[in-house]
């Protein structure tokens, strides 16, 4: 125990302890009373009381008692504290961890009631802050100061809650203003924040001036405590100081075990679009094989129920921290005040099972599909701990098939390999009347145009290439700009040149995938040079140059085949249909969007509305009370842009203004839905690590999650001189009770 | 114990007797535990020492006894003095006397009051029943400064009249004149007993009942007054008027008591282990006076000030033999 403001006491003591001494000898001022005799009193009050001045004193238990209060008061004034586990740094970094995995409900384990992760770490952080030592009330006179803390919260990306401070109430609100995050775990930022705010060491020269060194030992130690469950998958990224002291305190349950939904995707076949398949991705963190039901709700309705199950999580045995590392001069110093088999326990890590589940369903327009995770029918209680990521939310666009207008000389084989493609519009346009509607500046209105040795004429919406804004398959011609004073065009044509077969081709493109061109000869080649660094590709080559060249610069995007197929044997090989239709595919790719993937937590999302829209608000999904609704304006060209998003389920974009192709009408106002999932791996898998591995070591937790900073003593006696007082009045009464 | 608030002194028989209790004390007579000759032909037997043959009781001899009174065949026998007591004789004289010091004028009700009103009732009983009635008032003020009203003078006077008395009333007509007397006096001054009691003594005729009035607190003590008064063939019953506030003092906090006779002052902090002290000294006084009293053959009967005189004179005093 120590006296924060012993000279004090001693001060105020030696003027108190006399006074309240010769307060007692004093004489009383007495009322005067006029009686019959005084004969009777007198010998009463000989019998009672000694003559002698310190006698009077003796045995006066008043004055014992209000001495005892003098010395409780006296003693509060001191201000002693008790210390009992107390910090050695001055300084304090709170990391809480604030990411997906921190709502998991199993905290603190073997609770009854247990409460989310994140919910158990502020409550620790807090006590953490109460536990930071405080100067005296009556040092504070004299400029000392206390321990100070920051706070830092983070998920995928960090942010200062509050600086150094050692203000209490301000580090209690802000630990208490943390709210939840849907987000992946990143703490690389917030270390490097922590680090940012972090006071330079000074160094102070023989002359007395200091300078600013970075990185020089030193000066105050900072401890950095990260409260979390460890699942930190750029763990290895932070590098704290090595004078700096690094605590983790371990939150949640080890044990827990989680299904999630890790993947989902949403794609129409291309064959039938009314027919739309929803694959989920799934993954089981537990230690045991789990089944589990699979829910299906488009629109609100359940459409299916699967039952899945999924195989156990398995651990990996090669798995052990480098714990060696924690040897040596340039290791910080690692707070190891865990347990001593925490201090052997390597890192739970988890190779989780993983399973899938594909639901087909037939719906042409556009839908919005929930998925969702349930316990196995008949089984009661929750699904696992951590409900996040046991739905996901996807939305499909309306089924849509290409419209395809063919520029042609009319070419059998082109018209026969098309008649048999999958189209919604197949249109012939006689070659004169396209170029009079391109010279018009009119686009035709279809998703892939086929250019059969015709070209665009040039008018002023055409760019380096000689194209206009569009989806082009051109085939038999090469685009070469003839503008002079334009950019140099990506292509150009050097005219017929002889027979050639193709050698070379890109497999992996989708226009080629699944394809085998080494058996088509070319009778009439063309020859044709690619300008290095331009936006022309060359994807399939012969072995005197480009046999087919992909060109995509801003709105354009086209597929050049610059040989006459009808003096080729390709029309004859069934590798020309399949091109057609990949080709086709792959140019109208962007009309079709017959697969559309759901954004993802923490992104930045984009959507562009239609032309006009005003009054654009952004609503969070149902259920999530911390974020609010915003108001957006979009750009120009109708993009609003919005994020990152923390939160995951369904925003809502609504506006006043036309509709695009899905979006809702709803009261007067247009309604697009945007489903953001977690669909993270690493944040599904929620069972909490026992240490963390840093980059220079393996930091492992806290086995004692209790604070206990220095105990203020003196409302205790205070609250003794309230009893002492109170015994006396007690005394008093009975004393003077008549 | 504290001085009277405000008081409204009696002036006539009717302030100190109602009606209900005169008709009250007419059939009682005064009795006497002593023979005594009697100076006229009265009512009664007489029995004079000697010729009696009815034998009372005996007591210890104390000093200043009568020596014609030891029984001598009970010294011879057991070599101790013992007093032969008598039964009555016929005419008796009553003697009633009042403490008038500023000590009585206290309490609620006042001392002096309920002493005047049982002299009175006395005084009535043997007026009416044809005994000798005197009545002497002890009186620390001169008689004159009292009649003036000079009281605060007269309180810090040293006592120059101690006494003054009323002697040989005789039948109903004097009873007014009784009630005159006892109103006039007003209470006030430092009584010294020893003094008043020699100037009883002296001015005594007769023997009889001699009844005092008094609380008893006296600095000098009351010893040697009693011894006086009680050498001289009376029948001493002494009456002890105490207020209820001092038996029961309701005073609290810390206090500077003054006494009101003698300006003498002891400064106390009430408190209950005081108080038990007081009232244990209280109680011991009371003994003590009782036990002298025991020893020299008279009765004491301590009493209230708030006992209602009735009940005083026609049940306590007679069960004490004083009145029939």
């Amino acid at each position: 125990m120590t006296f924060l403001a012993w000279p004090l006491a001693v001060a105020v003591g030696a003027v108190a302890v006399p006074a309240l001494i010769i307060l007692y000898l004093l004489k009383l001022r007495r009322r005067d009373l006029e009686i019959s005799t005084t004969l009777l009193w007198k010998k009463a009050v000989q019998d009672l009381q000694a003559n002698a001045p310190l006698q009077k004193l003796r045995r006066n238990i008043m004055l014992f008692i209000q001495l005892l209060v003098l010395a409780a008061l006296l003693f509060a004034l001191a201000e002693p504290v008790m210390k009992s586990s107390s910090f050695s740094g001055q300084r304090h970094v709170i990391l809480i961890d604030r990411s997906a995995s921190m709502a998991s409900l199993d905290s603190p384990p073997n609770a009854a009631t247990p409460g989310a992760r994140l919910a158990q770490a502020k409550k620790e952080a807090i006590a953490l802050v109460d536990s930071l030592r405080e100067p005296g009330l009556f040092a504070k006179a004299a400029n000392a100061t206390g321990d100070e803390a920051m706070v830092i919260a983070f998920d995928n990306a960090a942010d200062v809650r509050q600086n150094f401070t050692s203000d209490k109430q301000k580090l209690r609100e802000a630990i208490e203003g943390i709210t939840q995050s849907d987000a992946g775990t990143s703490m690389s930022e917030a270390m490097r924040l922590a680090k940012a705010h972090a006071p330079k060491r000074l160094h102070v020269d023989n002359d007395g001036s200091t300078q600013v060194i970075e990185g020089l030992s030193g000066g105050p130690e900072i401890q950095i405590h990260l409260f979390s469950d460890g699942r930190i998958p750029d763990s290895d990224q932070a590098k704290p100081s090595h004078e700096d002291k690094f605590q983790f305190h371990s939150i949640g349950s080890r044990s827990s075990g989680n299904l999630g939904v890790v993947s989902v995707r949403a794609q129409r076949q291309y064959d039938a679009p009314k027919k739309l398949n929803i694959f989920v991705g799934l993954q089981n963190s537990d230690t045991v094989d789990r089944t589990v039901d699979v829910e299906l709700t488009v629109e609100g309705a359940v459409a299916a129920i699967k039952a899945v199950t999924l195989p156990a999580a398995t651990t990996p045995n090669a798995q052990v921290p480098p714990s060696g590392a924690n040897t040596g001069a340039a290791t910080p110093a690692v707070a190891n005040s865990g347990s001593p088999s925490a201090d052997t326990e390597p890192p739970l890590v988890l190779n989780p099972g993983v399973g899938g589940v594909v639901f087909s369903i037939e719906r042409e327009d556009a839908l919005l599909a929930e998925i969702r995770l349930r316990p196995p029918t008949g089984s009661a209680g929750d699904l696992d701990a951590f409900s996040t990521d046991d739905r996901a939310y996807v939305e499909a666009p309306p089924a849509k098939r290409l419209r395809v207008g063919v520029v042609s000389s009319g070419s059998l084989f082109l018209s026969s390999a098309l008649a048999g493609l999958p189209l919604a519009e197949l249109r012939n346009i006689p070659a004169a009347e396209y170029k009079a509607m391109t010279q018009k500046g009119e686009t035709p209105p279809f998703d892939v145009l086929i250019l059969d040795g015709v070209l665009p004429p040039l008018n002023n919406m055409s760019n380096a290439a000689g194209l206009p804004p569009g989806r082009f398959l051109i085939l038999g011609s090469v685009p070469a700009s003839t503008a002079k004073d334009g950019p140099p065009a990506p292509l150009t044509d050097k005219g017929k040149s002889g027979n050639a077969t193709i050698v070379d081709w890109q497999r992996t493109h989708p226009a080629l995938r699944s394809l085998t061109l080494d058996s088509v000869f070319i009778a009439e080649g063309r020859d044709v040079e690619v300008r290095p660094g331009s936006t022309a590709v060359t994807i399939a080559r012969t072995e005197r140059g480009p046999a087919i060249i992909e060109l995509s610069s801003g709105p354009t995007r086209a597929i050049i085949v610059p040989f006459d197929i009808g003096a080729s044997s390709w029309p004859l090989d069934v590798s020309f249909v399949v091109f057609l239709a990949s080709a086709l595919d792959y140019l109208g790719g962007d009309a079709i969007a017959g697969a559309n993937d759901a954004t993802q937590i923490g992104a930045t999302v984009s959507e562009r509305l239609p032309v006009g829209a005003a009054d654009v608000r952004l609503l969070p999904p149902p259920g999530v009370e911390d974020v609010s609704e915003s108001v957006l304006s979009p750009l120009p060209d109708g993009t609003v842009v919005f994020g990152p998003v923390r939160r995951a389920g369904v925003y809502r974009l609504t506006w006043k203004g036309a509709a695009a192709p899905g979006d809702i009408q709803e009261s007067g106002r247009t309604i697009r839905r945007i489903p953001v999932n977690l669909l993270d791996p690493q944040e599904s898998v929620i069972g909490t690590t026992r240490s963390v591995e840093l980059a220079n070591t393996v930091v492992n937790a806290s086995a004692e999650s209790t604070f206990q900073g220095d105990q203020r003593l003196w409302p205790w006696l205070l609250l003794a001189c309230a009893g002492l007082l109170m015994i006396e009045w007690f005394i008093y009464n009975r004393k003077v009770h008549i | 114990m504290l001085r009277t608030s405000s008081i409204s002194r009696p002036t006539k028989l009717e302030d100190l007797l109602s009606s209900k209790e005169i008709a009250r004390l007419d059939p009682l007579d005064l009795a006497s535990r002593r023979v005594f000759f009697g100076k006229l032909k009265g009512e009664r037997r007489s029995k004079k020492r000697g010729h009696s043959v009815e034998f009372a009781d005996h007591r210890p001899y104390v000093t200043g006894d009568d020596l014609r009174h030891i029984d001598w065949n009970i010294f011879g026998r057991l070599d101790k003095l013992f007093l032969k007591l008598f039964l009555e004789e016929e005419d008796l004289s009553l003697h009633v006397v009042l403490d008038a010091s500023a000590s009585s004028d206290c309490g609620e009700p006042n001392k002096y009051l309920f002493m005047q009103r049982c002299a009175m009732a006395l005084g009535y009983v043997g007026l009416v029943n044809l005994n000798r009635v005197a009545c002497t008032i002890m009186s620390g003020i001169d008689a004159d400064a009292a009649g003036r009203g000079e009281q605060s003078a007269a309180r810090e006077a040293k006592p120059a009249s101690p006494i003054r008395a009323l002697r040989d009333l005789r039948g109903r007509r004097r009873v007014h004149d009784l009630a005159r007397f006892i109103c006039a006096t007003m209470p006030g001054g430092t009584l010294s007993f020893r003094a008043a009691a020699e100037r009883i003594a002296l001015s005594r005729r007769g023997k009889g009942v001699m009844i005092i009035f008094s609380d008893f607190f006296f600095k000098d003590g009351y010893e040697d007054g009693l011894r006086i008064l009680s050498g001289h063939g009376y029948d001493l019953i002494l009456v002890q008027v105490l207020s209820p506030q001092e038996l029961e003092p309701p005073i609290k906090g810390d206090l500077r008591l003054k006494d009101i006779e003698d300006a003498d002052t002891a400064e106390v902090t009430i408190s209950a282990p005081l108080l038990k002290r007081y009232q244990a000294n209280l109680a011991a006084y009371c003994q003590k006076l009782r036990e002298f009293a025991l020893r020299r053959d008279m009765a004491l009967l301590t009493v209230r000030s708030d006992t209602p005189v009735d009940s005083l004179v026609a049940d306590q005093l007679r069960r004490l033999g004083v009145l029939k």
